[in-house]
């Protein structure tokens, strides 16, 4: 693919906001694009929840949602937002949770600020991923100064901030490889259908 | 920045935007909503019963990794944590140790007060065994005290059970005894029930057995096998009534026409570790 072609298939995906005409084919990607962020929020929640690297246990669909919305663009990137969000609400928040807007606002502006590049490569990937789980810790750091008031700063960012931070960085890497596997899986029809339209 | 802020603006114009941001925005606030009206959010109770089984099937697995890897972890810990241990427990052995110790002294201490009750005439010396004959162990023994704690020549040691011996032997912190099995030594004796006496003697090479013989001249002494021998109080040694052992049998000298009696002694000379010295006598009981 070149770069014109990575342009177009972008915006055709995001710039317009016209949506594909649904198909047995869209419906079974979009289950099974639910189904990996079930997957991947229940490995966070539950294969973490007793093997905890450095304390903690890593932010995998913070990851999941960089490298959808750096491959696919802002609207899949903001729709897997949603679902991660969602699950991981379901699986451990209590109450309300600030985890849907901030994934949801997150992918939207790593969506389009790579609207008409290439960000294809895994450079980009490990670029925008500190970023991330930065804002991700910042979150925690309100949640945490909104519902324990007292608490000790220093404590806080040596036991919770900076192994959360550090840990969500190390495992990012599978799920960039499996957002891959997913394109290799699904891309190449998607592909082709977009230069059939194209030529039409 | 700006081209972004431009490129935001024109998406969030979108059909879509407006959907999906509804969406998240009911997504966040009806759980909240729902659980301040006490009222259980379906939404997520969907997710969760299908979700519950596939969570254990990941924490079985989650479990299975931190195991593995607190091979690796928790290895040093462990390891101090059995130096640790084994330190606790030395000191509780050693705790034990002495407890038990303290609980056969203090036996040993009851004993001793009984009989000085018993006997109220003797002035008793309490003392250990920290010696023994290397030929024989059961002929003489070495004692912790001496002159220094009253005790002089020719005292008779005894225990609680029995008879054991004379002083043959005292030092300043010492003290050495003869026992009554040993070869050479002679004890006045008699039965208690009867009165037939006769002297009782060691049996050279048969010490460890802790028997030994008395001999009497009457070949028609009244004593039977099971008759408890003390001693007669004949002699400048040993008091009279002290228990020496019971009858275990009876010959006749062939030669002599003597009354060979065996008596099996009631201390075990193998394994007696206290002993009490008779001391000075409250009463004129001189023999």
């Amino acid at each position: 693919m070149n770069n014109n072609d990575i342009k177009t298939y972008k915006n055709e995906s995001q710039g317009s906001g016209a949506c594909a005409p649904f198909s047995l084919y869209s419906f079974l990607k979009y289950l099974a694009i639910f189904g990996a962020v079930f997957i991947t929020a229940i490995i966070q929640t539950g294969f973490f929840l007793k093997w905890r690297p450095w304390g903690t246990s890593p932010d995998l669909c913070l990851a999941l949602c960089v490298a959808v919305s750096l491959k696919w663009g802002a609207k899949k990137g903001s729709v897997v937002a949603i679902m991660s969000g969602f699950c991981l609400d379901a699986f451990s928040s209590v109450g309300i949770s600030l985890l849907i807007p901030f994934y949801f606002i997150l992918s939207i502006i790593i969506g389009l600020f790579c609207e008409g590049k290439n960000t294809d490569s895994f450079s980009y990937f490990i670029s925008a991923m500190p970023i991330a789980a930065l804002f991700r810790v910042m979150i925690i750091f309100f949640e945490l100064c909104l519902t324990a008031p007292s608490f000790s700063a220093s404590e806080t960012f040596i036991r919770t901030i900076l192994p959360h931070f550090v840990i969500t960085i190390v495992f990012s890497p599978i799920l960039y490889l499996a957002v891959r596997l997913t394109e290799k899986i699904f891309g190449k029809r998607d592909r082709t259908t977009r230069h059939k339209k194209r030529d039409t | 920045m700006r081209l972004l802020g431009d490129k935001f603006k024109k998406f969030a114009r979108t059909k879509f935007f407006i959907v999906a941001a509804s969406v998240a925005v009911f997504l966040t606030v009806a759980p909240a909503v729902l659980a301040m009206m006490g009222r259980g959010d379906i939404l997520r109770s969907a997710v969760n019963l299908v979700a519950t089984p596939l969570k254990s099937v990941a924490v079985f697995c989650g479990n299975a990794v931190d195991g593995f890897f607190d091979y690796f972890t928790e290895f040093n810990r462990l390891k101090e944590e059995n130096a640790q241990l084994r330190e606790e427990l030395d000191k509780a052995q050693s705790k034990n140790d002495a407890a038990d110790v303290a609980l056969a002294e203090n036996e040993w201490l009851k004993k001793f007060l009984l009989f000085s009750k018993e006997h109220p005439e003797y002035t008793l010396i309490d003392a250990m065994i920290v010696g023994r004959e290397s030929g024989d162990a059961t002929i003489s023994f070495t004692l912790n005290k001496g002159s220094a704690a009253g005790i002089k020549l020719n005292q008779s040691i005894i225990t609680p059970n029995g008879l054991v011996g004379y002083v043959c032997e005292v030092g300043l912190n010492y003290a050495k005894v003869r026992t009554i099995i040993s070869n050479g030594t002679s004890v006045g004796a008699i039965s208690e029930r009867s009165g037939a006496y006769g002297m009782l003697e060691g049996i050279y090479g048969n010490s460890q057995s802790g028997v030994c013989k008395m001999i009497c001249r009457d070949a028609d002494a009244d004593i039977q096998v099971g008759d408890p021998i003390v001693t007669s109080g004949v002699g400048s040694i040993y008091p009279y009534g002290l228990n020496i052992g019971k009858v275990s049998s009876i010959e006749i000298d062939e030669y002599s026409r003597d009354l060979i009696v065996y008596i099996e002694t009631a201390v075990d000379f193998s394994h007696v570790s206290r002993v009490m010295i008779i001391g000075e006598e409250d009463s004129g009981n001189e023999q």
